[in-house]
């Protein structure tokens, strides 16, 4: 068994108490499943190897913006219970080690997508980390070398030089 | 003597260096554009050089964003006989759109009841809002990345300041505006760095906790963290009390350490 990251647009979209309003799943939760040739991009946190902090350190250097990141985590036997297929694929972001953690959920039916995105919102975490903490991880991971400047977003790296100054 | 240009092209390079993009070309029938950026502002002021089919006129006229264009100047080789361009640009019909929209005096404009010319202006800012929301329509948001819509909405903060303030809250307050663009539009006012709207971008913020879209709560407690005043902790504090949702109360709890740690 292992834990499942997922990016989210926005966590508000599958506020729990809203699908308790509405007796189900509510539309706007799925804005966080949108899927590309039927497949979403997660990251497989196995023994928790690596910190979810670096993890979305490398998200978040893919933005344009210093900002905050909603994302859910998850128990990776939800994919077996819905039958959803994986295939690993390395990821794209400026730290190698969390591209190798990068997996597709594949061949998704619409179906499947609202019952992971249903079962998410009962039994995953829905988290959110504020853009201080986000700006200290990138920093942070810029200095230790875990994160490759070449690969950072152009627009994001002026905006980074605060965060590496002070604790705040 | 034939003084007139012989192609568009020739009438533009006589005009000088400014003209750095060229869109179009010298057409027998149709008018003749070049574009002109004013790089050096925040917002998109454009300049177009008109040059009709015969050269008989160039215009040259701007806009902001996808305003209405204003003529600046019109030159009429025909009419004129000197082969120096610049002495026959036609400066009585010349408007420019400073002139139209001079920068705003914050302090008159909320200390004084509006004047007529006043409300002009709130008018066009309104315009020009609702149209960027309306562009803003085909737009798809995603989490921390530049959008066209926020970048417009930004120009016309530092432009317009007060007005586009006004101008928003009245789209927040109307209940069919679209959320998403309400949402994004909370982020873009935190985000935004204009000191001389600072109060009021506060204000608008506060107003955007109380709406009833939990989608706007959310994005207007994430503007006031992006402003980074502390003050703004009574008024979230405020909001938790009144919040249905846990999961925005643990939100807005978590933006209020964080306020209050700096």
């Amino acid at each position: 068994m292992s834990i499942l990251f997922r990016k989210l647009e926005r966590k508000v979209y599958m506020e729990p108490q809203k699908a308790d309003e509405l007796g189900g799943l509510q539309a706007d939760a799925l804005r966080n499943f949108i899927t590309k040739e039927n497949a979403l991009s997660v990251y497989e946190v196995e023994n928790k190897l690596i910190d979810i902090e670096r993890i979305l350190a490398a998200i978040a250097g893919m933005r344009d913006n210093v900002q905050e990141v909603d994302y859910a985590t998850f128990d990776s036997n939800l994919l077996e219970e819905f039958e959803i297929k994986t295939k690993k694929i390395k990821g794209d972001t400026a730290d190698d080690e969390v591209n190798n953690l990068h997996i597709d959920l594949i061949d998704l039916t619409a179906k499947q997508v609202c019952l992971l995105a249903s079962s998410i919102q009962k039994d995953g975490n829905l988290m959110r980390i504020l853009k201080k903490k986000i700006g200290r991880e990138i920093t942070e991971g810029l200095k230790k070398g875990y994160l490759n400047k070449n690969k950072i977003n152009e627009k994001l790296l002026p905006k980074l030089a605060k965060y590496a100054q002070s604790g705040c | 003597m034939n003084l007139v240009p012989k192609n568009a092209l020739t009438v533009l390079d006589s005009l000088g260096q400014d003209v750095f993009s060229l869109t179009g070309y010298a057409h027998p029938t149709r008018p003749t554009f070049a574009e002109e950026i004013m790089p050096a502002k925040k917002f998109r002021r454009s300049y177009e050089w008109v040059v009709y089919p015969d050269s008989s006129t160039v215009i040259k006229r701007g806009r902001i964003f996808s305003g209405s264009w204003v003529i600046h100047h019109e030159i009429r080789p025909y009419l004129k006989k000197e082969d120096n361009l610049d002495l026959i640009i036609d400066e009585t019909n010349a408007s420019s759109v400073d002139e139209f929209f001079p920068a705003l005096d914050i302090a008159e404009l909320s200390t004084s009841e509006e004047k007529g010319s006043d409300i002009d202006r709130l008018t066009f800012v309104s315009e020009k809002v609702k149209e960027i929301f309306c562009d803003g329509e085909s737009e798809i948001f995603k989490a921390g990345m530049d959008s066209i819509f926020s970048q417009r909405l930004d120009s016309m903060i530092n432009y317009f300041g007060v007005l586009t303030l006004k101008a928003l809250s009245n789209l927040l307050s109307y209940r069919q505006t679209n959320i998403e663009l309400l949402s994004e539009t909370m982020r873009t006012v935190g985000r935004n760095a204009d000191i001389k709207t600072k109060n009021l971008r506060f204000r608008l913020l506060i107003e955007g906790l109380n709406h009833t879209s939990a989608i706007i709560r959310d994005s207007a407690s994430l503007g006031l963290y992006d402003m980074e005043d502390p003050q703004a902790i009574p008024y979230l504090e405020d909001a938790i009390s009144r919040e249905k949702y846990d999961s925005l109360k643990n939100d807005y709890g978590q933006i209020i350490e964080d306020l209050g740690a700096c």
